[in-house]
């Protein structure tokens, strides 16, 4: 696979996962506005690395985990800079009104909302999650156990573990 | 309890804005270009941008066509670089070493043709003037703290009855630049500095004809060596090579033929530097004005 090769193959995966790039970056930064940032920039940095991709497979996982690094840092950016009227409007008029969604995700540290989202939400297997984080399968799934626990989901109803 | 196909269905309507999908084509767009810009600066950072200038002169042999007026004889015109200046510069991590020839243009008596003289030395000081002042802004953007390293050196290519040309090496080490080439041509018979649609009849298609034999020159070169690239059908068709221009850049070479000269970056990424492509006189015989091709 040659890096013109690699970058079609990044530029087709956007194109198709690009929703799911948006909510999963909605699900760390909460409003539209920042949203659309966080999917611009790590679209843009997809783009332009694209040759560092090993494996097709991984183009998706590896997607995830650029959009995921974003909005950690518009997050940590955000918390530097005091909140300008602007960004205070923007959160009123976000368009999402479905917070309670989000409330309960918010109970969860990043790393256990960024299980339940991929494993669940985006229907990922516990392999290419553990790939994502960086962890191993066994790691991700007690993760994937504590936070189920916290959400308080029937886990009956819903297991957590590979189909 | 929450139920897990619940907390689903609302994730999935998380409404993603109508316009998201324009904008990431939009940044597809720009990281592709961006890319390249990078790619480009890159390589010119770590190699020698060359840059060569032309200077042309061409002399007409035609008997009833002198410079200025006609008490001029054209035959046995004489070209020749008398003497050069040099500016020599040293700014803690910059230099440069600009080397500015002085060419006279005398007929067969040995007396110097004024106007025609002056005509080209100007040119050629006009173009080393930009590069020394181009030069001294960075110096002072900088306090000397850039990285650079400008030198200029010219040598004398051809020099027949027909054609005088003058080439300017630039070389110019640092990080980024995009150096252009310029060539002047001063036509003989008119005493006129001329540009490429010049040589041409005023009616003729000559921007299409020498595009598209540049075009198969591009497509044949790609073909045999899988390491050269000119932007053609490519990804990003704002970048691809259209059509040349009024005043595109030309020389006329020793064997009389038409020499087509881009850009680093204009037509091929920074890597490929200047591109030229001689023109068969074939394709171009039937819409060339007389004198300017043997």
């Amino acid at each position: 696979m040659n890096s013109k090769q690699k970058k079609e193959y990044v530029e087709k995966e956007i194109l198709k996962s690009y929703k799911s790039m948006y909510r999963l970056a909605y699900s760390y930064v909460k409003n539209e506005a920042d949203a659309l940032d966080v999917v611009q920039e790590s679209v843009y940095k997809a783009i332009r690395s694209a040759s560092k991709v090993k494996q097709i497979d991984y183009i998706r996982s590896w997607l995830y985990r650029i959009v995921i690094n974003t909005s950690l840092d518009i997050l940590h950016n955000k918390t530097r800079e005091s909140l300008s009227d602007e960004i205070i409007q923007e959160a009123i008029e976000d368009k999402n009104k479905d917070l309670d969604l989000i409330d309960s995700l918010h109970n969860l540290n990043d790393k256990e909302r960024l299980v339940i989202v991929l494993r669940f939400f985006e229907d990922m297997k516990i392999n290419d999650v553990a790939e994502i984080l960086q962890e191993n399968a066994n790691t991700v799934k007690s993760i994937l156990y504590r936070a189920l626990k916290k959400l308080r989901v029937d886990i009956e109803k819903g297991g957590y573990g590979d189909e | 309890m929450n139920n897990l196909n619940d907390l689903k269905r609302k994730y999935e309507n998380i409404e993603v804005p109508e316009n998201t999908l324009e904008i990431i084509e939009e940044t597809i767009k720009k990281a592709k270009h961006k890319e390249r810009r990078i790619t480009i600066l890159t390589n010119v950072a770590s190699t020698f941008a060359t840059v060569i200038l032309v200077i042309t002169i061409l002399v007409n042999l035609s008997p009833n066509i002198a410079y200025g007026l006609s008490r001029l004889p054209v035959l046995g015109v004489v070209i020749e670089v008398v003497t050069f200046r040099n500016y020599e510069s040293k700014d803690n991590n910059m230099q440069a070493n600009i080397n500015i020839p002085e060419i006279s243009v005398k007929d067969e008596k040995g007396q110097i043709l004024e106007e025609s003289t002056q005509n080209i030395n100007q040119s050629i000081e006009k173009y080393t003037e930009t590069l020394i002042s181009r030069y001294k802004e960075d110096v002072e953007a900088s306090g000397g703290e850039a990285l650079q390293s400008v030198n200029l050196e010219y040598e004398v290519i051809t020099n027949n009855e027909r054609l005088f040309s003058i080439r300017f090496n630039e070389l110019i080490i640092m990080a980024g630049g995009n150096e252009k080439v310029k060539i002047f041509h001063l036509d003989k018979q008119t005493g006129e500095i001329i540009i490429l649609k010049d040589i041409f009849d005023s009616n003729s298609d000559f921007k299409r004809i020498v595009s598209d034999n540049i075009k198969e020159q591009m497509k044949k070169r790609m073909e045999e060596d899988e390491n050269i690239t000119y932007w053609l059908d490519s990804e990003v068709p704002d970048w691809d090579f259209n059509s040349i221009n009024d005043d595109t850049t030309f020389y006329i070479n020793e064997e009389g033929k038409l020499v087509i000269i881009f850009d680093e970056y204009e037509v091929a990424p920074g890597f490929m530097g200047v591109q030229e492509f001689e023109i068969e006189k074939e394709v171009i015989k039937d819409i060339v004005k007389d004198g300017f091709f043997n």
